[in-house]
């Protein structure tokens, strides 16, 4: 090795840039997983429970559905909806009146600090052998909630199956505030603050004829919303002062 | 700050410098690239990342001189940037649990340790590299299924209105699924009936991340100026879905020819190969038609990169 190649090494290797990078990466090898680690485990969330479970809910309070519609609750299977708190309410129309024959709620909701967001229609419906229509952000508007949550955003989902149709219309609903992305969702929990934690899935689905104007349908999810979702908060879903408390 | 080209002699100290960081950078995101390995043995989707360290080794091969003369004592702002990359990464984790953001902080690690050791114009010259380090990563089942929903949906469609024209053929779409059902002519299945089923997740938008690798390889196989360079990244993404399309309308095609089973492994290995080859041939040839027909008056001035 010659005079100059060593006085490259020594340059290189004897910076002030190079030894601070390499002390840098160094540490961050040792210490940054169990530093995280440790981190993780003493800011944990915890647990906020459901204030009434989710079986409890009144569906006679939803003023459009109370007289014409027959009710059923529907059964999920645990493994796949990832939590045993959640309601699925199925309404089919009585008699020979127009669309829409059939509506859905369904209500899921998490507090395990581990719980995943789960798959949203407009992933896992494809699978099942749907076809994406259409997919969107809307706004829904609820009066009710008007002077705290104005402007509500969902994501609306038109799926084609070989012998129906449907609309299906979800949001979240994450320590208090309404959200209509998974990965808003992430964000949320994982950005610190409250102290407690949970986070709920709402989706209104409604049946149409296949390949059919859609619209009796979107409206009709966006009602069932607007008229489930009061409910949801002022009964169900933790208040801001139950998150907030350490 | 930048202290001057080095002459061959004087490129020990940078290069041994970046390879003591890139050591030291492997050490710390170990578990990384581990996953990103287990992945591309396990899973067909991310199987290109095997072919990133070829393809950046070419690449370097290709550019050596171009390196070798922009080789500078490094740049402290590179102590910046890898401390952004850290703290992304551990951001990444804690609070936040974003797996692919985690995995990707290591661009910003591996520019911080490029930028220290060799200069900004050996990192300007490694963005290609650091591209294809990029789309090595494996992007999150989930959120890789959110993106691709649009583009595998219109294929899909366009694939089943294509093969509906074909005589003898008669075509329904189910979810991912495309029935046919052969009639009398031409296409005849072993069953008269058959699935094209892409029996693999993110259906119809599998191998989007190796068409984009072999992209970037050819885009910067050779110095091209800088709004070359933009032009063929904006060409990218229409030629992916394209090479796409022909993946999967050869998939179909070969399900309904041999007449194979859903799960057979036939139409998925003859699809890649033959969409692979097309997309090779396709980027070589817009790059090349670019460079011949609209760069060459420019060419009596040096390339910009």
């Amino acid at each position: 090795m010659n005079e100059l190649s060593l006085v490259s090494l020594r340059n290189s290797l004897a910076s002030a840039r190079f030894l601070l990078s390499a002390v840098i990466l160094i540490v961050a090898a040792v210490a940054l997983q169990p530093g995280t680690k440790a981190l993780a485990k003493k800011y944990e969330k915890k647990p906020m429970a459901i204030r009434k479970p989710l079986s409890a809910f009144d569906i006679s309070r939803l003023p459009s559905f109370q007289t014409g519609w027959k009710y059923s609750w529907g059964r999920e299977q645990i493994e796949d909806i990832g939590t045993a708190e959640y309601m699925h309410i199925i309404l089919n129309r009585k008699g020979l009146i127009p669309e829409p024959k059939q509506v859905e709620l369904l209500v899921t909701y998490y507090n395990n600090p581990r719980d995943k967001v789960p798959h949203t229609p407009d992933v896992c419906s494809r699978q099942e052998g749907a076809i994406i229509r259409k997919l969107s952000t809307l706004i829904l508007d609820v009066p009710a909630l008007a002077d705290k949550h104005s402007k509500i955003k969902c994501r609306l989902v038109i799926m084609d199956f070989e012998t129906v149709s449907f609309a299906d219309i979800y949001l979240f609903f994450v320590e208090g505030k309404f959200r209509h992305t998974r990965e808003q969702v992430r964000w949320d929990l994982g950005k610190p603050g409250n102290s407690r934690t949970y986070f709920s899935k709402i989706e209104a689905a409604v049946v149409f004829p296949t390949g059919g104007d859609p619209s009796h349908a979107i409206q009709a999810c966006k009602t069932m919303l607007a008229e489930a979702l009061p409910i949801l908060l002022s009964e169900h879903f933790p208040t801001d002062e139950q998150i907030t408390a350490r | 700050m930048d202290i001057g080209v080095y002459s061959r002699d004087k490129t020990v100290g940078p290069v041994t410098a970046f390879v003591i960081l890139l050591m030291l950078c492997a050490w710390g995101f170990w578990p990384e690239i581990k996953i990103t390995i287990s992945g591309a043995l396990r899973s067909s989707e991310v199987s290109h990342a095997m072919a990133v360290p070829l393809g950046i080794l070419l690449l370097i091969f290709l550019r050596r001189q171009e390196l070798k003369s922009s080789l500078t004592n490094g740049s402290a702002w590179g102590v910046v940037i890898l401390v952004v990359g850290i703290a992304t990464h551990a951001l990444a984790i804690w609070p936040f649990n974003y797996g692919y953001a985690r995995d990707l902080s290591i661009i910003l690690v591996l520019a911080g340790v490029v930028l220290v050791s060799c200069g900004w114009r050996v990192l300007k010259l490694s963005f290609p590299m650091l591209l294809l380090v990029a789309l090595a990563v494996p992007i999150g089942m989930r959120l890789y299924a959110n993106l691709v929903i649009k583009p595998e949906t219109y294929t899909i469609r366009l694939t089943a209105g294509l093969l509906d024209m074909l005589p003898g053929l008669n075509i329904i779409v189910r979810g991912t699924d495309i029935i046919v059902r052969g009639t009398d002519t031409a296409f005849q299945t072993a069953h008269n009936y058959g699935v094209v089923a892409l029996g693999e997740s993110n259906r119809g938008a599998q191998l989007m991340s190796a068409f984009a690798v072999i992209a970037v390889f050819v885009l910067f196989s050779r110095p091209r100026r800088l709004w070359q360079i933009i032009a063929g990244l904006i060409i990218t993404p229409v030629v992916m879905l394209f090479v796409n399309f022909i993946r999967f309308l050869s998939w179909a095609l070969v399900s309904i020819i041999f007449g194979c089973d859903p799960l057979s492994s036939l139409p998925r290995l003859a699809s890649a190969i033959i969409s692979l080859v097309i997309a090779y041939g396709l980027f070589a040839l817009l790059f090349a038609i670019d460079l011949s027909f609209l760069i060459k008056p420019a060419e009596q001035n040096s390339p910009d990169s």
